[in-house]
C-alpha cells in the first residue's frame, strides 16, 4: 500500500466501514451486558410493577419542571440580561442585584423559603383564602415550579448578559445603518446572535437544572426521585431504586444534550 | 444685488450632471469626541449620478464624516440633507445634539446603502438571508418579490451559488462583494462606502472594486472612502481631501492627482504612489 493511499481520505460518499469504531461499540456493549446482568438476576426487582404508574408520573413531573422552569426563566433571563448591557443604570442595578441573590444562595434555600416562609403566609390572608387562587396556592408544586423557575432566570440572566455584550457591535452597527428600529435590531439581529452564542452553555446548565429537580421531592412533590423514597419507605428495598433512578436521569439528560445538539447544528455560527 | 450672488450655493466642482438634483448636502459639518475635534467645518454636496471619493491619511476624519451622513456618528453641530430632507435635530437635557425624530433617521437611513470596512454581515443568516433581512423586515417588501431581486443582485456580484451559505465560510472578498449586495437590495438613493477594501488580503481587492466600478459606471450616486488613490481617481467626479478634520482641496480628480495645489495633498500623494 503505497503512502498516497493511507494519506487520502475515504470518499464522504462511500464511508468505508471504520472496523476500530465497531471494535470500541463491540467493548462497550460488553462492559455494559456484564453490568446490567448481574443487576438484573442479582438484585430484587420485585417491587417494580406495584410502583410503574407512579414512575410514570414522576418522570412526567421532572420533565415538565424541567421544561417550564427552564422556558419561563429563560423569558426572564433575556430582558435581565439586556438590561445589564443597554441600562437603564436602576433597571441594570436591579438585575445585577436579583442575579446576585440567586447565584448566591443554595437553591434548596430558596425552595425551602418560598414554600414554608411565603406559602405559610397565605392561609393567614382571608381574601386570598376565598379566592379562587387558593386551590393552587395551598399546593405545592407552584411554589417548586417558582423556585426553580427564578433560579433558572438568575444564572441565565448572567449567561445572557455575557451573550449580549459578545454579539460584534459592528452587526449591530448594520442594522442600525440599514434603519432597523431597536426593537427590529433586537429582534432580528441581537437576541438571535445572543442566543445561538449562549446555546453551548445553556445546553449544560438546562442538563443542571434538570439534576435540581429532585430537590422539589423535599416540599412532597412527587418527582422521579420522590418515588424512590416513597419504595425505600414501603418496601426497605434501598439501592435497586436509586439505581433506576440513576437510569432514567441518564436517559433523559442524553434526551436534552441530543435535543440542544440539533438546535446548534442548525445555524454554524463561527465562534471566535 | 452682490446678496442674492452670495446667497446663491457655490456649484461644488466636478459634478457628472451640473444641474442634476443634489443627492446629499452636507453644511459646515463639526464632530467632537468629547475634547478631541474630528471634523471641524466640512461640506460636501453630491448630486445625482455623483461619485464622491473622500481620500486623506489616517486620522483625518473621513470615515467620521461618512458615519455622520447616516447618523451612526452624531455630529456636534451642522446640516446633513438627504434627498433634500434636512435631518432635523435638536439638544437633550445636557445639550447634547440628539435627532428630533429618530423615525426619520430610520427612514432615511433605508435610502443609504452603507458599505463597512468589517462587512458587518450578520453570521446567524445565509448570504440571501441577509439580503432580504432589510427588504422584508423594515420595508416590507414581499417576501417573493424580495428573494427574486436578491437572487439577481447575487447574480450580478457573481455570488448566486453561494445563497444558502453562511457569511464565515466565504473569504473576505466574497463577504464584501455580499455586503455590497445587501446595501443594493433596500435600493438606496446613495451607496456610502467606508474604505470597504481596507480589510481585504490584497489579491482580493480587485474583486470588490469591480464590483463598485460597475456601480459608478452605471451612474450610481455614491460616497466613497477609500485609501485606493488610482481608483478613487478613475471612477471619481469629485475628490474631497480631508486633512486633519478640514477639506484641504478638493475637485476633479484628474486636475487634483495631476497639479496638486497644496503642500499637504502633493506630500499624501506622493506618500500612496
Amino acid at each position: 500500500m503505497s503512502l498516497d493511499t493511507v494519506l487520502t481520505p475515504p470518499s464522504p460518499n462511500l464511508p468505508a466501514p471504520d472496523r476500530s469504531v465497531l471494535f470500541r461499540r463491540l467493548v462497550f456493549a460488553a462492559i455494559g451486558l456484564a453490568i446490567v446482568v448481574p443487576v438484573v438476576l442479582l438484585m430484587r426487582w420485585d417491587w417494580l410493577p406495584d410502583y410503574l404508574e407512579l414512575f410514570a408520573q414522576g418522570i412526567w413531573t421532572s420533565i415538565w419542571l424541567t421544561l417550564v422552569s427552564a422556558g419561563v426563566g429563560l423569558m426572564l433571563a433575556i430582558p435581565i440580561g439586556l438590561v445589564q448591557v443597554t441600562g437603564p443604570a436602576p433597571l441594570a442595578l436591579v438585575a445585577k442585584g436579583f442575579c446576585t441573590v440567586i447565584r448566591g444562595t443554595p437553591l434548596l434555600l430558596q425552595m425551602w423559603l418560598l414554600y414554608y416562609g411565603l406559602g405559610s403566609l397565605f392561609p393567614e390572608i382571608p381574601w386570598i383564602r376565598e379566592s379562587f387562587a387558593w386551590e393552587i396556592l395551598r399546593q405545592a408544586w407552584p411554589y417548586a415550579l417558582l423556585s426553580l423557575t427564578l433560579s433558572y432566570a438568575g444564572y441565565e440572566g448572567e449567561v445572557m448578559r455575557g451573550a449580549f455584550a459578545s454579539v460584534p457591535r459592528g452587526e449591530l452597527e448594520a442594522g442600525r445603518a440599514f434603519g432597523m428600529s431597536p426593537f427590529t435590531l433586537l429582534r432580528r439581529i441581537w437576541l438571535p446572535r445572543a442566543l445561538f452564542q449562549a446555546l453551548p452553555t445553556l445546553a449544560g446548565e438546562t442538563v443542571l437544572q434538570l439534576k435540581s429537580t429532585p430537590l422539589v421531592a423535599t416540599i412532597t412533590v412527587i418527582d422521579v426521585y420522590a418515588v424512590a423514597s416513597r419504595i425505600r419507605q414501603d418496601t426497605y428495598v434501598v439501592y435497586e431504586p436509586l439505581l433506576l433512578i440513576a437510569v432514567l436521569y441518564m436517559i433523559m439528560t442524553l434526551i436534552l444534550v441530543r435535543a440542544f445538539a440539533w438546535l446548534e447544528a442548525r445555524v454554524p455560527v463561527k465562534r471566535g | 444685488m452682490t446678496m442674492v450672488e452670495t446667497a446663491v450655493a457655490p456649484d461644488m466642482p466636478g459634478s457628472a450632471i451640473p444641474d442634476a438634483p443634489v443627492a446629499v448636502e452636507v453644511r459646515d459639518l463639526h464632530k467632537s469626541f468629547g475634547q478631541l475635534d474630528v471634523i471641524k467645518g466640512v461640506s460636501m454636496t453630491a448630486r445625482e449620478g455623483d461619485v464622491v471619493s473622500i481620500i486623506g491619511s489616517s486620522g483625518s476624519g473621513k470615515s467620521t464624516f461618512l458615519r455622520c451622513i447616516n447618523l451612526l456618528e452624531i455630529p456636534t453641530s451642522g446640516r446633513v440633507s438627504v434627498g433634500g430632507e434636512e435631518i432635523r435635530m435638536k439638544r437633550d437635557r445636557h445639550g447634547q445634539p440628539v435627532p428630533a425624530d429618530w423615525r426619520q433617521v430610520e427612514r432615511i437611513r433605508t435610502s443609504l446603502g452603507m458599505v463597512f470596512q468589517s462587512f458587518n454581515l450578520w453570521s446567524h443568516l445565509t448570504v440571501l438571508q441577509n439580503l432580504i433581512e432589510v427588504p422584508v423586515h423594515v420595508l416590507k417588501t414581499p417576501r417573493a418579490e424580495a428573494i427574486e431581486r436578491a437572487e439577481a443582485l447575487l447574480a450580478r456580484v457573481g455570488l448566486a451559488d453561494k445563497r444558502h451559505v453562511y457569511p464565515a465560510f466565504l473569504s473576505g472578498g466574497q463577504q464584501q462583494r455580499a455586503a455590497i449586495a445587501r446595501a443594493l437590495a433596500i435600493q438606496p438613493k446613495v451607496m456610502l462606502f467606508d474604505e470597504p477594501t481596507s480589510a481585504l488580503d490584497p489579491e482580493l481587492v480587485g474583486e470588490v472594486l469591480k464590483v463598485i466600478r460597475d456601480l459608478a459606471d452605471e451612474r450610481r450616486t455614491m460616497i466613497l472612502v477609500t485609501h485606493e488613490m488610482k481608483f478613487a481617481r478613475e471612477v471619481s467626479d469629485q475628490v474631497i481631501f480631508l486633512h486633519k478634520g478640514l477639506v484641504e482641496e478638493e475637485g476633479h480628480p484628474g486636475e487634483m492627482f495631476r497639479n496638486p495645489r497644496s503642500e499637504r495633498l502633493r506630500q499624501f500623494l506622493a506618500s500612496t504612489q
